[in-house]
């Protein structure tokens, strides 16, 4: 396990901030789709919303695979950070696939803004 | 463990425990109207949010109580969690539930709120470094927590309770607000009006016991952790009396279909 570790540091290093990336630009499109045009969330961008929380989900395993190896993040608060990033958007896809109002693009406002926020206090709290 | 309870039990220990009582029986109500409201196919999300309101005042005037009697890192941080970080969001959310109907808001700022707590509660209670040596039998745990937890609130759990609290105010008194403007213009929901100014003072009566404390009258503190209790309650009973329960919000406070994404 001990010869993986550098590579599983690598990975969630990366995967945190493209993941940051990712939640950037997504939101940049929900506010474009969802304020300027006053669209509704496409299948599209619900499927990449998907993809984001795999993404996450994928970091946040690899953080756990580390932290069971006997790596430890420089800040132990890391850990609720991480939990939040992979929960946040869970939580709004909720809202927004069982929304009676429409168009509901404002949950995915809400979550993206919510998981870059958590992510950038993750990768601060992460880093040692 | 052993209790001294000549020194235990002091009047914030008594105030606390009649606290716990008086929310405690008040959670289980609104929790059952709740309840029922759902089982009879009606949805009333701002029950269940007063509801879990009351129950988190409960659980925090439970453990003032019992930190008057022992000293325990636990309980410690289950009355800085919901006492100073969630009861005035959750109370907050119920009022912006029951007058916010435009799109989804109310329902994206409940999973901000699912989402906050369920991040802060771990936090504070194995995160979150305490300094026993500060408490003593009938310790005032409303005056002493500033110096078991870390002064600096950077970094730390304490930097969510202006966060927490000012959305939750901002929730209540705004909520207050908006209703008693609608009330004005419209003349209608006059109960709606009286609960939720009631719900929004009780809701900050908590608050206002740390500023007495503040400014030279702790005695006050606990009296006004019992008495917010009571007037949340209050507010609750007139803010869902059955005609205003009833009746739909009206036609300006309601979004066309496709005006707003939120």
């Amino acid at each position: 396990m001990q010869a993986f570790y550098p590579l599983m540091q690598e990975l969630h290093n990366v995967l945190s901030r493209v993941g940051l990336l990712i939640g950037v630009v997504m939101f940049a499109a929900a506010f474009y789709i969802g304020i300027i045009r006053h669209g509704d969330v496409t299948r599209w961008f619900r499927a990449a919303t998907y993809l984001v929380v795999a993404l996450m989900g994928v970091s946040a395993l690899t953080g756990l695979v580390m932290y069971a190896s006997g790596g430890r993040p420089y800040d132990e608060v890391h850990i609720i950070y991480g939990a939040g990033a992979v929960l946040a958007l869970p939580f709004f896809i909720f809202v927004e696939v069982t929304a009676k109002k429409r168009p509901a693009m404002g949950s995915y406002l809400w979550g993206f803004a919510l998981m870059a926020a958590i992510i950038v206090r993750a990768i601060v709290t992460g880093g040692a | 463990m052993s209790i001294n309870w000549s020194e235990a039990i002091t009047l914030p220990f008594i105030l606390s425990v009649l606290t716990a009582i008086v929310s405690g029986v008040f959670a289980f109500i609104v929790l059952r109207r709740w309840y029922r409201a759902r089982k009879a196919g009606k949805v009333r999300p701002h029950l269940l949010c007063w509801g879990i309101g009351l129950a988190l005042y409960f659980t925090g005037a439970v453990s003032q109580a019992l930190l008057a009697l022992f000293w325990s890192p636990f309980f410690f941080g289950l009355w800085y969690w919901s006492g100073a970080l969630a009861v005035a969001a959750w109370l907050g959310l119920g009022s912006v539930y029951l007058l916010v109907r435009r799109g989804n808001i109310a329902r994206n700022f409940h999973m901000a709120l699912i989402l906050l707590s369920v991040m802060t509660l771990p936090w504070t209670l194995f995160l979150t470094p305490m300094d026993a040596s500060v408490w003593h039998p009938g310790a005032d745990i409303v005056t002493l927590y500033r110096d078991i937890m870390p002064r600096e609130a950077r970094g730390t759990v304490r930097f969510f309770s202006p966060i927490m609290n000012g959305l939750g105010t901002l929730g209540l008194v705004g909520g207050a607000i908006y209703s008693a403007r609608l009330f004005r213009r419209k003349r209608i929901l006059r109960h709606r009006m009286i609960g939720n100014w009631l719900i929004a003072a009780g809701g900050l009566m908590p608050a206002l016991g740390g500023v007495f404390d503040e400014v030279g009258f702790p005695g006050y503190k606990y009296i006004s952790l019992l008495l917010g209790a009571i007037t949340i309650f209050i507010g609750f009973q007139i803010a869902t009396h059955a005609p205003d329960e009833e009746a739909p919000l009206p036609a300006p406070i309601t979004s066309p279909p496709s005006s707003s994404p939120a």
